[in-house]
């Protein structure tokens, strides 16, 4: 039986609960945004003591399923207003699950000075006050945790940009070096964890075991079929690892839609200093690592260490998006100064794709020039050290916007578009203006269909196809994030319906449920319209469900287009 | 006629000897196809197929008849994010 935790930070208790008859068959983003959409009044302000901060491990987490460990935190976002889920992988979301923990959630708001943590372990769940940790970076509270609670735990944490209160501020997840690199990075999560003075939580798995299935051997047959998809399909076991995520900016780069200068075009003519290759080589030049699993049971490894000219460890990765937010769209061309800023980023707990997409419009305002790496350097500096400048950034690319007088402000739901012109890959621009999330590429990854060709082939460049590819891939999206899968299983699933069908007989197998393949649609889609129906009562109307009107007027070189799906197209998306 | 030849994601090794990083110029026969222009560059009949072939910034396949001034860019099967 499963177990929620409900944390006062009011009165500074925590009370358990037996998970809900009604969410018994919902884990990660499932959960959280129907425990958020139930229990948060809509119309309330997302850094007040109504707001819930929920984390949740998904329905696979804590088996042995391949790549199951994603943790998804879902509260009302400061970002978008609207509801919010957002997820990582790292170590934590297996370990709350084989504690027997469907969610923790947050609730009220503590009015004093002191920070908290939450210590969470088969002993049970206890508030423990901390204000010696208060306002440290990540890193070193991380450090100074696994002093004091043992080195094999795993770190939830907000940064002082969380504490601070910044809508751009991420939730850190600690990976299996325990370093605080994994990052529930889009919409804010960090300062609505800041808000209740919950500074982290540290979780204890000892003495705890994998999650038994119902039915065993059917699992582990199921089990068997999707590792082996996965090893089989050349992505997940040849270019993930090798390349990892930021294999695709050449790719993007050549089909023309790499955002470069706050969206100003869609080719870099520094691609090649930055992109997947170049990062490959200079690591193993170096002695850092390339292929690398951010979560344990990843079979696919497609994150990378960094290390600097001497081989020592700057950070992770970055991944794709990091360097393009903070590379291209900044014209910056420096592999060394976008790991500094990623450091940063992870010690500050803030959402680097927020972050790139700021600094590249208030270089868009003069505030720095385009490709002055040492000047952005210096603007997350601000944002560390809560200046009123970085305050304005710490708080996304909408309200820099607006700070500066910026009109090209690429933003939905004023949250950042992510690393893809919408003008050339039409149908991710539809993700872009319909998702609940705002401007998310994970909620619905048309790419897939549009660049890579997988599961599908949708012309970029045309709007024939496009709503409908972005509907059924933000079902499937809603679907992989409440299992805790990493969506990158989806490239071997999309093109092997066995493997899909191995998902769902996992599910099946583990539970002793009887889920069909229109059941799982069924749930995906109650999971959106869940969303959207909360997004309604905050106040969101269909002009909320737009891309911003430069990308539709403004042509996009090289292939001088722009974003003409229809509004009665984008409507009727998430209108089941 | 001339067209450019962009490699990615490993099959650089495939380009001529002194070429740029990932790219280079050649010389094509009127109605040559992207399977031509592998094939001269030693690309092996097996790897052919699991090809992303691009022209001039839009998918194409092995069939395409290349263009005075075209720009191939062609990956392996790649997706990341």
């Amino acid at each position: 039986m499963k177990k929620i935790y409900r944390v006062n930070m009011t009165d500074l208790k925590v009370k358990e609960e037996p998970l809900a008859r009604e969410y018994e068959r919902l884990g990660g983003r499932g959960l959280t945004s129907s425990i958020v959409a139930k229990e948060v009044p809509a119309a309330s302000h997302p850094l007040g003591s109504e707001n819930k901060l929920v984390y949740a491990p998904g329905l696979l987490g804590g088996t042995s399923a391949a790549s199951s460990g994603r943790l998804s935190v879902g509260a009302k976002s400061p970002l978008t207003g609207g509801i919010k889920e957002s997820n990582a992988g790292g170590t934590a979301a297996h370990k709350l699950a084989r504690l027997g923990i469907a969610a923790i959630v947050v609730e009220g708001k503590s009015s004093g000075d002191t920070a908290y943590v939450l210590k969470v372990s088969s002993e049970g769940v206890e508030l423990v006050p901390a204000a010696d940790l208060k306002s440290l970076g990540n890193y070193e509270l991380v450090e100074r945790l696994r002093k004091r609670f043992g080195k094999d735990i795993s770190c939830i944490s907000c940064g002082p940009a969380g504490e601070m209160l910044m809508s751009a501020a991420s939730i850190a997840v600690t990976d299996r070096e325990g370093r605080p690199t994994r990052h529930a990075g889009r919409g804010g999560m960090g300062a609505v964890m800041g808000s209740k003075k919950l500074k982290a939580i540290v979780v204890d798995d000892s003495a705890t075991s994998a999650v038994k299935p119902k039915n065993r051997e059917a699992f582990t047959s199921a089990a068997r079929v999707f590792t082996k998809a996965l090893g089989e399909h050349e992505i997940t076991s040849v270019t993930l690892p090798k390349y990892g995520t930021n294999v695709c900016a050449n790719l993007i780069q050549e089909v023309g839609a790499y955002p470069t200068r706050n969206f100003s075009t869609g080719e870099y003519e520094d691609v090649d200093k930055i992109s997947g290759e170049t990062q490959r080589d200079v690591i193993l030049e170096r002695g850092g690592i390339a292929t690398h699993a951010c979560l344990p049971g990843c079979k696919i490894s497609c994150s990378r260490i960094w290390v600097d000219k001497n081989g020592n460890y700057v950070t992770k990765g970055p991944e794709y998006e990091t360097i393009w937010a903070n590379g291209a769209n900044c014209g910056i061309n420096d592999l060394d100064a976008i790991a500094t800023m990623d450091r940063l980023y992870d010690d500050y707990g803030i959402d680097t794709i927020e972050m790139g997409v700021t600094i590249a419009v208030a270089m868009e305002a003069g505030v720095k020039k385009f490709g002055d790496a040492q000047g952005a350097i210096e603007l997350i500096k601000e944002v560390g050290k809560g200046t009123p400048l970085g305050r304005i950034l710490g708080n996304g690319a909408a309200v820099t916007g607006q700070a500066f007088g910026v009109s090209r402000v690429p933003v939905v739901k004023r949250q950042g578009l992510p690393a893809y012109d919408p003008r050339s890959i039409k149908g991710q621009g539809v993700t872009f203006a319909t998702s609940p999330m705002g401007a998310d590429h994970t909620a619905g990854y048309v790419v897939s269909r549009n660049v890579f060709k997988i599961g599908g082939d949708i012309d970029p460049l045309t709007t024939e196809g496009q709503a409908e590819a972005s509907r059924e891939m933000q079902i499937s999206a809603a679907l992989i994030d409440s299992l805790g899968l990493c969506l990158f299983v989806t490239f071997a699933t999309d093109d092997k319906p066995e493997a899909w069908e191995a998902v769902r007989n996992m599910v099946n197998a583990l539970y002793g449920w009887n889920l069909t393949e229109e059941d799982f649609q069924k749930l995906g889609k109650s999971i959106l319209s869940t969303e959207v129906d909360f997004n309604r009562r905050a106040g969101f109307c269909d002009t909320d469900d737009r891309l911003p009107y430069f990308f539709k007027t403004e042509k996009l070189p090289p292939h001088n287009s722009v974003f003409d799906v229809s509004d009665k197209d984008l409507d009727g998306v998430l209108k089941f | 006629m001339q067209v450019e030849v962009r490699l990615f994601a490993g099959l650089q090794r495939y380009l001529p000897e002194n070429s740029s990083k990932n790219s280079c110029r050649m010389e094509t026969n009127q109605g040559d196809s992207v399977k031509d222009v592998l094939e001269k560059l030693n690309v092996p009949s097996k790897k052919l197929r699991g090809l992303m072939i691009l022209a001039n910034g839009t998918h194409a396949n092995l069939d395409y008849v290349l263009n005075e001034g075209d720009v191939l860019s062609v990956f392996p099967v790649i997706a990341g994010g």
